[in-house]
């Protein structure tokens, strides 16, 4: 039972504690490569080893939260107990901002077809983008009991954005030059459920002063939504839509030396229906003062004052409609087949919805079976640290199973210390197979 | 042989899987920090609630009723002091010309001369047309204490009677040059005939006062010059008519009798001497050294200004030394140390140098009034040391009198409708030294029910104060916790407030602007934090906490005293800062 538990929490752990952003790469789930059907998020060219397969619904979570449990809980000096020390997290964390995302993909349908040269497939997955760059001197600073400490300032400038979005398409890959060159792409119809995000020049302070009053400056404050609300279904609307893209090819240089690059994710959604946006009025050094206490005046009285009209008033008005792109990943990729078994991997990839992040680089090897596969990749992440990551995908008759994660290694250090973990796994049924 | 190679590798991998998840399960595997317990999370808040701001001249109108705060204006600049005033009562003074009854008497040979010899019965043509004139003059002194001049009554009589030892007929001109009358500005004349052989005789009259002016300077024997004071002048016209039979006699007298009686004189001219005059004495209570305590206080410039406004034609002395205070044990006398100053009007009393007259301007004019103005101070007085030694009460037992330090040759005027206003302020500049002097000003409301409604939820609560003073005197901050009915539930020393520093002048060099900014020109100071903790008995009593009062207690921090001017003010800026739980303390039961 103890162990069961400690099973949970570190599958726990596995799927919600992701360094998706960054172990969103899935570098060693891409390694896996014709393997398993579902590689085709990752790269478009899909050549399917078995004649028909049929990925059962699942889902995939990756989250990343920026840092370590053990950041947010520390020991009380002389005790064996934990407190939540959010100032520990703040000083943990390099930057003003903490990047925390959650990537949810339910794969509600998969199928893959192998044709002679080439294969094609049909897919519906619904997907939750969500990404908070949550600025350390903002909601971290409040609950590190900012407003207890004097000469601070809670700076709210948060970029959050999520995004809710139906994908449904086909997959169409076809080989070429005696099936050394083979081009795949995926044409996506996208359907808009909602999506929400903060101005991201928009900002709200809050100076603590000296004697724990508050001069407050708002300037664009403001969050904006669009289609379904949570509460009338009717906003799931076709008039949030889009189309979205997935292209990539391989190309077998010399005989087992090929290279690939695959780009995923081109297109965007514009959002029409259910714009709202939800504002704080422009304030310049606003002050909170408390009252005068000598007269007959509330200090309750005095804060509802900072929401009147011409304070700090909190507004809803319609939106505009406005365009948010997916976001765009990219693999480029080498790979080298000794004796038909060793097969060696450089990859590279890009997140191009954060520009200011490096290149993941990962070196991998796989042994190449006729029904399975399994290897190790050594991935230099995009804060240049080292992970290791492990794949394997087998069939045993009908079943095939596979996972893959990025960050392996940290199963061996302090559960406590895992900030960033990947780990993607499931069950396809396939049928037949074609060399 | 290769199918078995790959169901080997295949098996191997199982197994590394495998062996992974039991390495993951093993004790290697070290879960334990998540089977720590971890505290209930908590989060601090502050909030401010507000201030409350003292000026030095409301701080000291709390200290006592009977006080008022004024502004002194030392070098330009308003320094708060604390006022009394009085009135003192000079009523009492219409009867300061007072003239007694009293008589007077004269008598003429009335015959004498006229050529009767002897005693005997008269035969007609002894004596030419058996008629016979005489004048007779006489200058009469008032018994009065003062050098009259002039005067008029308001009230009383004066009565003349005459009377003689002859039978014949006297017909008298009673002429009285000192008394003319208002109506014409003539003498007051009558005629009186005694032994009227025809009609009826007419011996006396009383003659009302008010009808008439005295002109007391009047010579009836060098009628133009004028130089007598307190004279009736007197002259009588006698014609006696004789008729035989009359027994007559060269010895025959006429008399007369003048007598003044109540009279109350409404003006009056002339040398008035040292002539007391009335003033009432006054006290009045300094509780405001009863509010002291134990606190002591000490004034380096108190004032004591007598302001008095006289319609009086003579100048009027009070007595200063008889000016003290008392704690109601030990009474100590003003006393005044340097008179020399010619415009101070103050001096010396002739004879008596220890003692000194305040010296109040006589009238130059009937009908106007004068100022004067006398200033006790530190330069002229040991006033400081009378108020100094916290006296309950100061009495003013001040003795009056005319023309102070001038016995003769005084040319003064008194009019019954005169009056003397004599006002006493006490002016005691905040100037000060202070020992432990405490001041309680109005409490303030504190709303608890919103701290009762987290009290479960509580884990500490702290009431920070940041205290900003532009008064230059340092003190302590009580904060005391009263309940509904004023009772003091808790009390928490606040704060150590620094004084603010002074310039050469001793005057503070901090300001505190409208924006509750504490500068030293358009430099910012630092206010004084303190945290007042609360422990989980004043947490528990909060409920019950309606106001919190702000009890100050200043001190001086120098040798050297501080003016309080009115624009120095102490600010108190309130907050809260609560640590909360957030699940309450559910996970620790």
């Amino acid at each position: 039972m103890k162990n069961l538990i400690r099973i949970i929490t570190i599958t726990a752990f596995t799927v919600l504690l992701t360094n998706s952003a960054k172990a969103q790469s899935q570098i060693s789930f891409f390694h896996l490569g014709d393997y398993v059907q579902q590689s085709i998020d990752v790269s478009p060219v899909y050549i399917p080893k078995n004649s028909f397969s049929f990925g059962l619904p699942g889902v995939s979570i990756s989250s990343n939260l920026g840092f370590s449990p053990s950041d947010l809980l520390t020991e009380i000096p002389g005790s064996n107990k934990l407190e939540l020390n959010y100032g520990n997290v703040k000083n943990k964390v390099e930057g003003d901002d903490i990047n925390t995302s959650v990537i949810t993909n339910f794969n509600i349908l998969n199928l893959a077809f192998k044709r002679n040269h080439g294969s094609l497939s049909f897919f519906v997955n619904l997907k939750n983008n969500t990404n908070w760059g949550m600025s350390k001197n903002g909601l971290l600073n409040l609950l590190d009991d900012g407003l207890a400490k004097p000469n601070n300032t809670i700076l709210l400038n948060d970029d959050i954005h999520t995004t809710t979005y139906v994908e449904s398409g086909f997959g169409f890959t076809q080989q070429f030059l005696n099936d050394k060159l083979a081009v795949g792409i995926r044409v996506k119809y996208l359907l808009g459920i909602n999506d929400g995000a903060t101005n991201k020049d928009g900002e709200a302070q809050v100076d603590i002063n000296n004697d724990y009053s508050w001069t407050i400056n708002t300037n664009n404050a403001y969050a904006m939504s669009a289609g379904y609300n949570g509460e009338d279904i009717e906003h799931i609307s076709f008039k949030n839509a889009g189309i979205g893209f997935d292209i990539g090819a391989s190309y077998e240089i010399i005989p087992n030396l090929v290279i690939e690059a695959a780009v995923n994710d081109i297109g965007s959604i514009t959002w029409k229906d259910n714009l709202r946006e939800y504002y704080l009025e422009d304030v310049s050094n606003l002050e909170y003062v408390g009252t005068d206490l000598n007269s007959d005046n509330d200090v309750l009285e005095e804060l509802e004052k900072l929401t009147e009209e011409g304070n700090l008033e909190v507004g809803e008005r319609e939106g505009e409609s406005y365009k948010t792109s997916l976001a765009t990943t990219s693999y480029v990729s080498g790979s080298y087949k000794l004796s038909k078994i060793h097969q060696f991997r450089v990859t590279v990839f890009n997140n191009h919805q954060f520009t200011d992040r490096e290149s993941v680089v990962a070196l991998g090897y796989n042994v190449d079976l006729k029904n399975t596969t399994y290897g190790l990749v050594g991935i230099k992440n995009d804060q240049g640290k080292i992970d290791y990551g492990l794949n394997l995908a087998t069939k045993l008759g009908p079943l095939q199973f596979y996972l893959a994660t990025d960050n392996f290694n940290k199963i061996f250090g302090p559960l406590e210390d895992i900030n960033q973990l990947s780990f993607r796994t499931g069950v396809n049924f396939v049928f037949g197979y074609k060399k | 042989m290769k199918k078995f190679a790959q169901k080997t590798r295949i098996h191997l991998l199982v197994l590394v899987v495998i062996s992974l998840n039991i390495t993951s399960c093993s004790e290697s595997f070290d879960t334990s920090f998540f089977e720590k317990e971890i505290e209930s999370p908590s989060l601090a808040l502050g909030l401010k609630i507000g201030h409350s701001e003292y000026t030095a001249s409301a701080l000291f109108e709390e200290i006592g009723d009977d006080l008022s705060v004024g502004r002194y204006d030392d070098n330009g600049k308003s320094l708060i002091s604390f006022n009394y005033s009085q009135s003192i009562n000079s009523d009492g003074n219409t009867d300061f010309v007072k003239v007694e009854d009293q008589t007077f008497t004269g008598d003429f040979n009335l015959l004498e001369n006229t050529g009767l010899v002897g005693n005997v019965a008269y035969v007609t043509g002894v004596i030419t047309d058996d008629k016979a004139s005489k004048s007779f003059q006489e200058n009469q002194t008032l018994d009065l204490e003062y050098e009259l001049t002039a005067a008029n009554f308001s009230e009383g009589t004066f009565k003349i009677a005459l009377e003689t030892t002859t039978e014949a007929q006297t017909e008298i001109e009673f002429t009285i040059p000192s008394l003319t009358r208002k109506s014409d500005g003539g003498s007051y004349n009558k005629r009186f005939v005694l032994n009227n052989n025809i009609g009826t005789d007419i011996t006396e009259i009383e003659v009302d006062l008010i009808d008439y002016n005295f002109d007391f300077s009047y010579d009836i024997f060098n009628p133009s010059s004028l130089n007598l004071f307190n004279t009736i002048a007197i002259q009588l016209d006698a014609v006696i008519t004789f008729e035989a039979g009359d027994n007559v006699s060269d010895d025959d007298k006429l008399s007369y009798t003048i007598g003044l009686n109540t009279p109350k004189a409404k003006t009056a001219y002339g040398d008035f001497k040292e002539a007391s005059f009335n003033i009432e004495n006054e006290s009045f209570d300094l509780d405001f050294f009863n509010e002291l305590g134990d606190g002591n206080i000490s004034f380096e410039n108190p004032t004591l200004k007598i302001t008095a406004t006289s319609g009086y034609g003579f100048p009027i002395g009070l007595t200063l030394e008889s000016i003290s205070s008392t704690d109601g044990i030990t009474t100590n006398n003003l006393a005044i140390t340097d008179a020399s100053p010619n415009d101070d009007q103050i001096e010396p009393i002739n004879g008596n140098t220890m003692n000194h007259y305040a010296i109040i301007n006589g009238n130059t004019n009937n009908g106007e009034t004068i100022s004067s103005v006398i200033t006790l101070n530190n330069e002229n007085s040991n006033l400081k040391d009378l108020l100094n030694a916290k006296p309950s009460q100061f009495n003013l037992n001040v003795v009056a009198g005319a023309n102070p330090n001038s016995p003769n040759n005084n040319s003064n005027f008194f009019d019954v409708d005169h009056t003397l206003g004599l006002d006493i302020d006490v002016e005691l500049p905040l100037y000060v030294t202070f020992d432990g002097l405490t001041f309680n000003p109005n409490p303030f409301e504190f709303d608890a029910e919103s701290v009762d409604e987290l009290e479960e939820n509580l884990n500490s609560l702290d009431l920070i104060l940041l205290t900003r003073n532009s008064i230059p005197l340092s003190g302590e901050i009580n904060l005391d916790f009263l309940d509904q009915n004023g009772n003091i539930l808790f009390s928490k020393p606040a704060s150590l407030m620094e004084g603010a520093p002074v310039d050469e002048n001793g005057f503070s060099i901090y300001q505190l602007d409208e924006n509750g900014a504490l500068k030293q020109d358009s430099n910012i100071i630092d206010p004084t934090t303190t945290t007042v903790k609360l422990d989980t008995d004043n947490i528990k009593d909060l409920k019950n906490i309606t106001h919190i009062q702000a009890a100050i207690e200043f001190n001086t921090t120098d040798v050297e005293a501080a003016k309080i001017q009115s624009t120095d003010k102490v600010r108190l800026d309130l907050s809260l800062v609560v640590d909360l739980s957030i699940n309450g303390d559910d996970d620790n039961n």
